[in-house]
């Protein structure tokens, strides 16, 4: 019988040096321990310190429990590939572009929208491209003796959309490492109709997503806080450019993607994102500090 | 095989595209997922060949932009609403004695339905699924998160 401290499956939620778990450890954790175990061993490393030892013992543990199900090999991987990439050498920038809110990479292959995400810095991680140095500050900013806006400033209206369950889960949980949570400005009529805040078990890494609609439009919100890692989300974006402003010492990157509107900004260790398809909506006003 | 890359890039192909594939699998918990991303990861490899051919370690550029793709997919996925309640009750027109496996749109894939079913008529959660399929928890979630997508795409559509 083991001793608990040797207990593999205890050591399972620690962060463990994959390179000490004997194979009678692997073979005494679940699939979803060992797929969980893999990802934390893959955070810990950098493309310099990686350990492809290590990643395939766990990889070979987790095909004796639950094997890969059948794909092409890599030859006709390679084949597909180069047809891909063939068919989009040869296709003209701007041609006939999928309308939708989002648009996976794998599936809109164009140049300018590649080159596009060939500047966004996915090797460090980053996901900014070059500004354009949009002065909106000096531009449209109004205020009066009490109130600021980048909108025009009638009666003080304030929105009556209070943050959900989820946002204050986030925020408990931020609040204890002495980190505040903004929540933006949702205009009245919007409705939440999602919710999610999720915590990832490998990684720590905590993930808010909200989603309002009012009508056929539609606002959505995410905040995503990192443990120890730089950001890695990628946006996706059209061959528009992105624009930039300052505020508070923040600075926001305005872009779009094919009829949404995004505006995305890093404050500590928050990425945070909210973007619309209402036309009539001006980003830079949802930015409001709570 | 086709001449696209130059040896080196074929090389690193061969070497590693299978581990690849599997890692990128055991992350999202979709086959398809993970065969586009490892694509993905090569096309960008495509546009950095200069730098890859200086760098001190090109397999741990390739497996580390595999985990950051694989992560920012799950984050996409989690976007979708996850109220299949209310979806199924939609499908059964209110009457919620008819099995979940008649009402699913029969467009789904058979692992769709299998993972929904497993989900919403078996009550498993998502740790049980991630057994069950070999994958991360966070993987469970996203392949669950992209059945009930699929679903509701195919119930607008009809």
């Amino acid at each position: 019988m083991k001793s608990p401290e040797h207990d593999p499956i205890q050591s399972v939620d620690k962060p463990e040096n994959p390179q000490n778990l004997s194979p009678e450890d692997l073979d005494a954790m679940s699939p979803s321990q060992l797929a969980d175990a893999l990802e934390r061993a893959l955070d810990d490393m950098t493309e310099e310190t990686y350990d492809e030892e290590v990643i395939q013992r766990y990889l070979d543990a987790l095909e004796q429990k639950a094997p890969v199900p059948p794909h092409p090999g890599a030859e006709q991987a390679y084949d597909d590939l180069a047809r891909t990439v063939k068919t989009f050498r040869t296709d003209s920038p701007g041609e006939d572009r999928k309308k939708g809110r989002r648009l996976r990479l794998r599936k809109v292959l164009r140049w300018s929208l590649t080159a596009a995400l060939i500047t966004v810095c996915l090797l460090g991680g980053m996901m900014m491209v070059q500004a354009a140095g949009w002065d909106l500050f000096g531009a449209m900013a109004r205020w009066t003796e009490d109130v600021f806006s980048f909108g025009e400033i009638g009666g003080q209206e304030t929105s009556a959309v209070q943050p959900p369950e989820e946002w204050e889960e986030m925020r408990t949980i931020l609040e204890a490492e002495g980190q505040t949570l903004y929540f933006p400005q949702i205009p009245d009529g919007f409705e939440l109709i999602y919710s999610d805040f999720y915590v990832g078990s490998a990684n720590g890494e905590a993930d808010l997503l909200l989603g309002y609609e009012k009508e056929d439009t539609f606002i959505g919100f995410q905040a995503i806080h990192y443990y120890n890692r730089l950001p890695v989300a990628l946006h996706e974006k059209d061959e528009t450019q992105v624009e930039t402003f300052e505020l508070n010492g923040i600075t926001y990157y305005v872009f779009s993607n094919n009829g949404t509107t995004k505006v995305v900004w890093l404050s500590d260790s928050l990425e945070y994102s909210i973007w619309t398809d209402d036309k009539s909506l001006d980003v830079t006003e949802l930015i409001q500090t709570v | 095989m086709a001449e696209l890359f130059n040896s080196f890039l074929q090389q690193l192909y061969e070497a590693h595209y299978e581990r690849m594939i599997q890692v990128a699998y055991r992350l999202t918990g979709g086959m398809e997922t993970a065969r586009d991303l490892v694509q993905d990861v090569f096309l960008l490899a495509l546009m950095q060949q200069q730098t890859l051919l200086s760098h001190p370690k090109p397999e741990g550029w390739l497996m580390i932009t595999v985990r950051n793709l694989a992560l920012n997919e799950r984050r996409k996925t989690a976007r979708h609403p996850q109220l299949p309640l209310e979806l199924f009750s939609s499908l059964s027109g209110g009457e919620p004695e008819l099995s979940l496996e008649l009402l699913l749109p029969r467009q789904l894939s058979e692992d769709d339905r299998t993972v929904l079913l497993w989900r919403f008529q078996e009550g498993l959660n998502y740790r049980e699924i991630a057994d069950r399929l070999g994958i991360s928890e966070s993987g469970s979630r996203s392949r669950v998160s992209r059945a009930v997508a699929r679903c509701r795409t195919y119930m607008e559509e009809s």
